[in-house]
């Protein structure tokens, strides 16, 4: 086990980075795409709901304090009917998580920067990264995310200032057209990227100091930033890129980094500002590696979650090759198929675990 | 031990992949661009796609070394039917890899416009090596690859010249306006605006202005100069509107930033006026559920160069001066709209999207046909312009002449 402790304010980093992850990269062309100027209001639905979603995982953890996912898991339904449960948990977290998140990097930097390298490289050099941060425990990485915080806060704001310039705010008009069931559709999208995954911090939150109150207005807090600067990205990508180009763009925030041009000074500096996304995607990669690698050590009874990190490191370079066969497919498989999967996993579990506790407490009474 | 020696061999195959040097491009192996040219034969199915390279030899050396006597650009021609497969088939010419961020200009000639833009913008934003930061340009009577091989003055790079010139003209004279290719697509997109983009042809002896002798004479053969807007409908060039009248697109699209015209005295002659600052503001307003749309213009001006007897002491000749202001930048602009809507039939203002602005419901409805509502919608143009100063003088030594005249003969 990972004896590791964190502080509430590491809690909220790593919650705030997974919160945006992968979000903030895509997020704004898909929802571009489907409410046009309205982007912003789905996230600001989203991040309700998020809330709300996060208070309700924390009930679950707070039902057996100090205990993982996994273990109360077991706790509720025994051995041998949660370790399936868990092995599906497993799967999401390590295959689609990690997996997907991984080719979202690999993906970008083949489009936008380098692409005549191949993908394999930039997989591996993350997943040695990720391997060797798993192994020094959850400790190290949440030290490490507190020391980039401050960096990473003054790229994003570096980023909204230096982009601000172009805004025309004609582009957000006219507002609330969008009709109600896109707004569903894509309120729902957002919350599959920053909300159910949530769920996965759960193997994390044991290991921080705080408890109670003090623990979920941290982890509150960290959701809501997050879901903050995905908001303020998504409304600049409108404000300054426009409808079309935004919906248009694979990534548009890099789109609009590399709009950025201060009295002809300041510019071509796009790729300083896609270290926003690096960091945001490699702590959302590590929670699902971790969350994923732990639970594994939980269900089978390893002492030292360690062991697996480089046989799972290696698993999954081959399987984030393997999630999408191309670019289409993934957009195609993050707007339909990721969304009832997460929302099995973040929505229908969690609720069944809440009811099998309620009920085991009726019947013990 | 053995973990130490794991440890730095791990460093070290770690060391071998973030050198970085993968997709190294070394300086000498490229060809930067500096602008592109897009050309077409009426009637033929292949575009004559050519590129302005930058001789960085020549633009480097500080006299004696390498690249003397060569120009300080080449252009390359090739023809093709798409823009991709022409830009590698140059490499059977050009003996570097063409380097395309640094790209400033996009030239496309009257023919590709005409005949419609849409097979050819593509590319430009979908490669990576695009940045958006070039503009985009439409010739007029010339072909894009002429223009790319004039000889300019002042600027070694012809490219440049071409940016900074169209730059500096939207800035201080206004009817140009710099187009970047995002624009165009967005408003080749939208329902309810039509793109523009502004025009640029060659004065002069087009080929004694590609011969670098060009340069030593003081007097160049040729200029490469920009001339009014080039109207689209879709994405096919349909007219052109004249100077004045790209003006009054340009105050409609707020982006008269400074610009001198001339405005009629009270008894005869000119004033000419500096505009320093002007914003337009654009409404769409309901009547009986017709739309209208409603401009108000807010200039400010200074007067600078008087060419008429005008007493500019009198404060009522400020405000005469300013009624006529008014009533010349109005009918700038409705020439403009009138152009535009019954010439042309094309919504290079985007009046379509302002009507979606105010009213989503109504633009909903009409929306598909836009393009035949366009020439019926009614449009007021409201102008107040505000004279603030003389410049360093008060009043011009023609008034002053008139009074000592007059002076003269009283004393007589």
């Amino acid at each position: 086990m990972d004896n590791g402790k964190i502080s509430g304010h590491q809690l909220m980093i790593l919650t705030m980075l997974f919160t945006m992850g992968s979000s903030i990269l895509v997020v704004p062309s898909g929802l571009a795409g489907t409410v046009q100027q309205d982007a912003w209001l789905p996230v600001v639905v989203g991040i309700v709901v998020t809330l709300a979603l996060s208070w309700f995982y924390l009930y679950i953890g707070s039902l057996y304090p100090d205990r993982t996912l996994v273990e109360i898991i077991e706790k509720l339904f025994g051995r041998w009917v949660g370790a399936p449960i868990t092995l599906l948990f497993i799967v999401v977290a390590f295959c689609v998580g990690s997996g997907s998140c991984l080719y979202y990097l690999g993906d970008f930097m083949t489009t936008q920067i380098m692409p005549e390298t191949p993908i394999q490289y930039f997989h591996l050099l993350y997943i040695l990264l990720l391997i060797q941060g798993t192994r020094l425990g959850l400790e190290t990485l949440a030290r490490s995310a507190e020391i980039l915080f401050p960096f990473f806060l003054l790229l994003v704001i570096a980023f909204i200032i230096f982009v601000s310039p172009q805004i025309e705010t004609d582009r957000l008009q006219p507002m609330l057209e969008a009709e109600f069931k896109p707004i569903l559709q894509s309120t729902l999208s957002y919350v599959s990227f920053s909300g159910f995954p949530l769920i996965f911090m759960l193997m994390l939150t044991p290991a921080c100091t705080d408890r109670g109150k003090r623990l979920q207005k941290k982890f509150l807090l960290g959701n809501l930033i997050g879901g903050l600067l995905i908001l303020i990205t998504t409304i600049l990508c409108v404000l300054v890129l426009g409808v079309d180009a935004t919906s248009r763009s694979m990534y548009p925030n890099y789109a609009l980094a590399r709009k950025i041009n201060l009295f002809n000074f300041i510019n071509r500096i796009e790729v300083i500002m896609a270290i926003i996304w690096f960091v945001s995607l490699f702590f959302k990669i590590v929670v699902y590696f971790y969350a994923g690698v732990l639970a594994m050590a939980q269900l089978l009874r390893i002492e030292n979650y360690r062991v697996l990190t480089f046989p799972f490191g290696m698993m999954l370079y081959v399987l984030s090759l393997m999630v999408y066969p191309d670019s289409s497919f993934m957009r195609h498989w993050d707007s339909t198929i990721w969304v009832p999967l997460i929302a099995t996993f973040g929505l229908v579990f969690p609720l069944l675990f809440v009811a099998v506790a309620i009920g085991k407490k009726f019947l013990t009474r | 031990m053995k973990r130490t020696f794991l440890l730095v061999l791990t460093m070290l195959l770690v060391v071998l992949m973030i050198t970085g040097c993968w997709n190294r491009r070394e300086l000498n192996e490229l060809s930067i661009v500096g602008a592109i040219g897009i050309d077409k034969e009426p009637g033929a199915d292949q575009y004559m796609f050519s590129v302005q390279v930058i001789n960085q030899g020549v633009i480097s050396s500080k006299g004696g070394g390498e690249g003397i006597g060569q120009a300080s650009v080449t252009t390359f021609e090739m023809e093709t039917s798409s823009m991709f497969e022409g830009m590698r088939r140059l490499t059977t010419v050009s003996p570097r890899k063409l380097y395309l961020a640094h790209m400033r200009m996009l030239i496309l000639s009257e023919e590709v416009a005409k005949e419609g833009v849409g097979p050819i913008l593509d590319l430009f934003s979908r490669d990576h090596e695009y940045r958006p930061d070039f503009y985009v340009i439409v010739t007029k009577d010339t072909k894009a690859g002429d223009v790319l091989k004039q000889f300019t003055q002042i600027e070694k790079v012809p490219a440049n010249k071409l940016f900074s010139s169209l730059e500096m003209s939207e800035k201080h004279w206004a009817p140009t306006v710099a187009v970047r290719l995002d624009e165009v697509e967005a408003s080749l997109v939208s329902l309810g605006k039509q793109p523009v983009l502004t025009g640029v042809m060659v004065r002069g002896d087009e080929r004694a202005g590609e011969s670098e002798k060009a340069l030593q004479r003081l007097e160049p053969p040729a200029y490469v100069v920009y001339t009014g807007i080039g109207v689209f409908r879709g994405d096919k060039l349909v007219g052109w509107l004249n100077e004045e009248e790209s003006k009054g697109y340009n105050y409609i699209a707020d982006n008269v930033k400074s610009t001198v015209g001339p405005l009629a005295c009270p008894q005869k002659g000119e004033v000419i006026l500096e505009m320093i600052r002007s914003s337009s503001n654009v409404q769409a307003k309901f009547q009986n559920g017709k739309p209208q749309i409603q401009i108000k213009i807010k200039a400010e001006g200074n007067v600078g160069e008087v060419l008429c007897d005008v007493d500019l002491q009198d404060p009522k000749t400020i405000e005469k001066l300013e009624r006529n202001g008014e009533q010349r930048i109005k009918q700038i602009i409705q020439r403009a709209v009138d152009k535009a809507q019954h010439q042309y039939r094309s919504d290079i203002f985007g009046f379509g999207e302002v009507i979606h602005r105010e009213d989503a419901k109504y633009w909903k409805k009409i929306q598909g046909e836009w393009d035949e509502v366009f020439p019926h919608v009614p449009v007021v143009v409201d102008v107040d312009l505000q004279i603030r100063r003389t410049g360093t003088k008060v009043n011009s030594y023609l008034t002053e002449m008139r009074k000592a005249r007059e002076k003269a003969k009283e004393q007589k």
